[in-house]
């Protein structure tokens, strides 16, 4: 049987019993894309000529058009079609084999298996993409109409119908499979439910309960592709191509694509596999099967343990979600989960409710799997916590700040564009460092086994314990990446943290002052030196200080922050745009241990010496207060007063014994305040300046109060009396 | 001529057709009698390549029928509610079968339709059940199809229609190479159309011969005697099924051919004897008890 035989009588008369679904999917197809996107654009260039002329920009019509031409292409409206349409086609197509009527007339029919299939599913695939073509044909024309239109959006929007298809019949084949292993209309759809999802369910699932039980365990955003579930390949494919709506005109459209190649190739390789198991489904479907919940018998068991296992599992979740976490009540849930599934189960599968609690056995059997799996969690029986991966199984390691608490390594631009885009320190230390320095890797391990020995104690540590978080991700030689979040006592991994911060590549990755495109950009940048209330603009030769301090500035690792803190910023800003409208700004400590970096400044007036390191001068304070906020109580617990103890000097001898204490905010978290020395965030200072300095300095900056650092006589006076 | 080997289906576990065998030649037809649950549907949907067969095969023509166009262009199935397209029309459906069955006679479906008074433009579920069943009829009897399988089609026809398209399956017969398989639930049903019957009883064939075997090997007989010696003597040489006596008149069911029972007749002295027509159901009786079974129970109710 060839397709030959699929004569054009038969197409026509399948379209007659279909009628109602093929114009159902031309009208959403039509409404959906051309005659919303064209609303949409018409609406949009009303708006713009309201405006004055001169926000009448051709960059404006470069954006819609863009917007156009991937509305057109790639959007949400296409990913819902194509997931609708797909599980209506397969349904509604096939859905004679549920009624024994239907099949008794079709089955006796002189029409082979093959060609019955294949005139069913082609009419299919025909209907939606004869709707998707008519829309696009009418989208091309409206879009010329709005002037919207370009060569580069039919391109577009042709690989969109492409990709989009892909998606649709991935879909299409995955509701076939559940529409030939189901034996009634609820059974489709529920099996179209569980192939679409289950392997996203499973994956909550599994992270929902790593997240309780493993201590070390982090979810760093990774986006993960599905292997068994079009449905999130097509819409991650969608989003990551919509996204770019919002880009600027300049950066080309089709670099889009590399976003989609992953989720496009999953799902294409899905379509060519799913096809051969859907024909195979086809074939071996029998034919007395309609009625049953699930075609094949045999498939009823297993089908019901592979649902009912996660179901009590998320049950399980949900209630420890309502209760803290509290084992008790998820096991609790879990139990619940197998009880009231197998009830829905059993009811579905004999279509009685006197079936609830038939197959008894199935109860304590599903009970065993998924309390077996609640416990590999609760105990850790697979070692995740334990795990740290060797020198010879790591080929690389990155180590970030779990929270990024300085103001100065926040985000790392990309340089060199109108518009830069950012991306976190984090994000960026994780996915660019990959240190294959030995002593990082081994650094990084004994991070991870003192947190691993030390967690109960860390659990219970007071809040002036030297703690940072730290985020872990290594590579292994088997492909395989493992992530993992920390809490470390600085005082007691110091020597390993010094490690990984004096590694070459976290500098490079971390600091974008070592970056070659930094040092390109340099002639367009402007310099100043901040030191807490004041800013100079550095008019020196800026790449002989860029060298003195990338030289420098490479002694900015643990033992530096422990000691000491910044005496100043070093800042770097660019101007861009078409109007250098944007301004962009690096900054960078600078330590008084940073003699040549200094010499230079000071030599260019940026800096006077003296200054170093003496944020206030007595005469510039005409009065200070100094509060607290807190009191320590019988135990050595910090209780916080109702009333704040407030302390007002006048005395220009106080203030001179207290200004050591003081150190400018901004300074102290510039840098990685995680790793410094803490100030003491009970006590507060307000300045209040003499008349003539508010005129020259930047009044506005905040101190914090280095609690130790101020005189033993004047702590006693802050100390609540009882 | 369709062959049946060794035919055999379960549904969850239970037997529905257990191992039947069953030639159904051409140019006769063919009844098929069982009780609700005999199995009659199951053996009729997997003659006609609608089941899957577990074990054994159904060859048509010798060739088999499961997912064979070829065989299945020979056969047109009509189910125990045939199956119409939603909305459709009788000439709907002509436009349809005629895309499937090469061999449709479209001009004598239309003449059909006219002779039985059905509309071909009405749509088709505003018809009777009877109605519908008809129009099964004149589709499959107008599918040039060479086997008929009906199933439960003539149950609820009403006498006259009965007779009608008993009249059209014997000139179809007549004027072609046509062979009608009939299931029903009831024997008086077939009675007066099938040539040939099979008995299914719990998913097995329990009997399957040529009415016209049938009537000749088994006879009854209207007789009185003069004598009891006599009548003594005679019944002690005649293989008896059935005996009945009102009065001195004796009316016999007897095995064996009409020659020989009326010689038997002859000779013994008997006053007076005629040998009488049987009916189907007098047969089946006779017959299926030589195998244990009680046919009232079974097909009589």
């Amino acid at each position: 049987m060839t397709l030959r035989n699929l004569s054009w009588a038969d197409w026509v008369e399948n379209l007659k019993r279909r009628n109602w679904t093929a114009v159902l999917c031309m009208v959403a197809f039509l409404l959906s894309v051309p005659v919303y996107q064209a609303m949409k654009m018409t609406a949009l260039i009303r708006e713009q000529q309201v405006l004055p002329a001169a926000f009448q920009e051709a960059d404006f019509i470069v954006s819609i058009q863009r917007e156009y031409m991937i509305n057109i292409s790639f959007s949400m409206n296409f990913f819902v079609l194509s997931v609708l349409f797909g599980l209506l086609f397969a349904i509604q197509g096939f859905s004679w084999l549920y009624s024994r009527k239907k099949t008794d007339f079709y089955m006796s029919l002189p029409v082979s298996n093959k060609r019955r299939f294949l005139l069913l599913y082609l009419s299919g695939v025909f209907y939606y993409m004869a709707g998707y073509i008519a829309a696009l044909l009418l989208s091309w024309f409206l879009g010329s109409l709005l002037g919207v239109m370009s060569l580069e959006a039919v391109g577009f929007s042709l690989i969109g119908l492409a990709a989009n298809t892909v998606l649709f019949l991935a879909i299409y084949h995955t509701a076939l499979f559940a529409v030939f292993l189901a034996g009634n209309m609820r059974g489709a759809i529920l099996g179209c439910l569980f192939f679409l999802f289950y392997e996203k369910g499973i994956q909550v699932i599994s992270e929902g309960y790593r997240n309780i039980y493993f201590r070390t365990y982090v979810d760093l955003g990774d986006r993960h592709s599905f292997l068994l579930s079009p449905f999130f390949n097509g819409l991650m494919m969608n989003q990551s191509v919509s996204l770019f709506k919002n880009t600027d005109a300049a950066i080309d459209a089709f670099s889009c694509f590399e976003g989609i190649f992953k989720p496009l190739l999953l799902l294409l390789v899905f379509v060519v596999l799913s096809a051969g198991l859907v024909y195979l489904a086809w074939r071996k479907r029998p034919t007395e099967s309609y009625g049953h919940a699930i075609a094949v018998r045999g498939l009823r068991t297993p089908f019901k343990f592979f649902v009912l296992i996660p179901v009590s599992l998320f049950a399980g979740l949900l209630c420890g979600y309502a209760s803290s976490d509290n084992p008790g009540f998820i096991i609790f849930g879990i139990l619940c989960g197998i009880l009231g599934g197998h009830c829905i189960f059993q009811i579905l599968y004999e279509s009685d409710l006197r079936a609830a609690w038939k197959k008894k056995w199935h109860i304590p059997a599903i009970a065993v799997v998924s309390l077996s799996v609640f416990a590999s969690f609760y105990f850790d029986l697979t070692g995740f916590d334990r795990y740290v991966p060797s020198l010879e199984e790591a080929e690389s390691v990155s180590v970030s700040l779990a929270y990024e608490n300085s103001t100065l390594f926040p985000w790392y631009e990309d340089i060199g564009e109108d518009s830069m885009t950012y991306s976190s320190s984090r994000e960026r230390m994780i996915s660019q460092m990959n240190s294959p320095e030995e002593e990082t890797i081994q650094a990084a391990g004994r991070m991870l086994t003192w947190n691993h020995e030390h967690y109960e104690e860390l659990e219970e540590t007071s809040s002036d314990r030297p703690i940072s978080n730290w985020v872990i991700r290594y590579r292994l030689k088997n492909g395989k990446e493992i992530s993992r979040t920390i809490a470390v006592d600085n005082s007691q991994v110091e020597d390993a943290i010094s490690v990984i911060m004096n590694d070459e590549r976290f500098h490079r990755t971390r600091y974008q002052i070592y970056a070659p495109e930094f040092e390109e950009h340099l002639d367009e940048m402007e310099c100043f030196y901040f030191n807490g209330t004041e800013r100079n603009f550095y008019t020196g030769d800026k790449d002989e200080l860029l060298k003195v301090y990338q030289e420098e500035f490479k002694q900015y690792d643990y033992s530096l922050l422990k000691e000491k803190h910044p005496v100043g910023i070093l800042k770097f800003t660019i101007a861009c745009g078409k109007e250098m409208e944007n301004e962009y700004e690096w900054n960078f400590p600078v330590y008084d241990s940073f003699a040549g970096t200094l010499a230079l400044l000071e030599k260019d007036g940026a800096v006077k010496r003296e200054e170093v390191g003496n944020f206030l001068e007595t005469e510039e304070i005409a009065s200070l207060w100094l509060i607290n906020y807190v009191r320590e109580g019988e135990n050595g617990e910090i209780q916080w007063l109702e009333e704040p103890v407030r302390l007002l000097f006048t005395d220009k001898k106080d203030i001179e014994r207290i200004l050591p204490a003081l150190y400018p905010g901004e300074l102290y978290h510039s840098v990685d305040s995680d790793l410094c020395n803490p100030y003491d965030f009970y006590f507060d200072v307000e300045i209040n300046y003499e008349n003539d300095v508010l005129r020259e300095k930047d009044t506005s900056a905040y101190f914090v109060v280095f609690w130790e650092k101020l005189p033993e006589d004047i702590q006693k006076r802050m100390k609540p009396s009882d | 001529m369709i062959e049946v080997r060794h035919l055999s289906k379960s549904f969850e576990g239970i037997k529905a057709v257990r191992n039947v065998s069953v030639i159904i030649k051409e140019g006769a037809v063919f009844g098929l009698i069982g009780t609700n649950g005999a199995g009659k549907s199951t053996f009729l949907r997997m003659m006609t390549g609608v089941l899957k067969p577990d074990e054994g095969i159904v060859l048509v023509d010798r060739m088999p029928v499961f997912d064979n166009l070829y065989a299945k262009e020979r056969i047109f199935f009509i189910a125990d509610e045939p199956y119409f397209f939603t909305g459709a029309c009788a000439r709907d459906m002509e436009r349809f079968y005629r895309t499937v069955f090469p061999e449709f006679d479209r001009e004598r479906f239309y003449l059909y339709l006219s002779n039985f008074g059905i509309e071909s433009r009405r749509r088709i579920s505003t018809f009777s059940k009877g109605t519908k069943k008809q129009l099964a009829i004149l589709l499959g009897i107008c599918s040039g199809a060479k086997y008929l399988c009906c199933d439960e089609t003539f149950d609820g026809l009403d006498p006259v229609m009965r007779q009608v398209i008993k009249s059209l399956f014997a000139k179809e017969m007549e004027e072609r190479d046509f062979t009608p398989v009939i299931a029903s639930h009831n024997l008086r049903e077939l009675e007066d159309i099938c040539d040939h019957v099979g008995l299914l009883h719990q998913g097995g064939m329990i009997l399957s011969k040529d009415l016209e075997d049938m009537k000749c090997s088994i006879q009854k007989v209207q007789t009185v005697f003069s004598s009891q010696a006599k009548e003594r003597e005679l019944l002690s040489q005649l293989d008896i099924v059935k005996e009945e006596r009102r009065g001195t008149l004796l009316t016999l069911t007897v095995r064996g051919t009409r020659e020989e029972t009326e010689e038997k007749f002859r000779q013994s002295g008997a006053l007076f004897y005629e040998v009488l027509p049987l009916s189907l159901e007098e047969i089946f009786i006779s017959e299926t008890e030589v195998n244990g079974y009680d046919v009232k129970k079974l097909i009589l109710g």
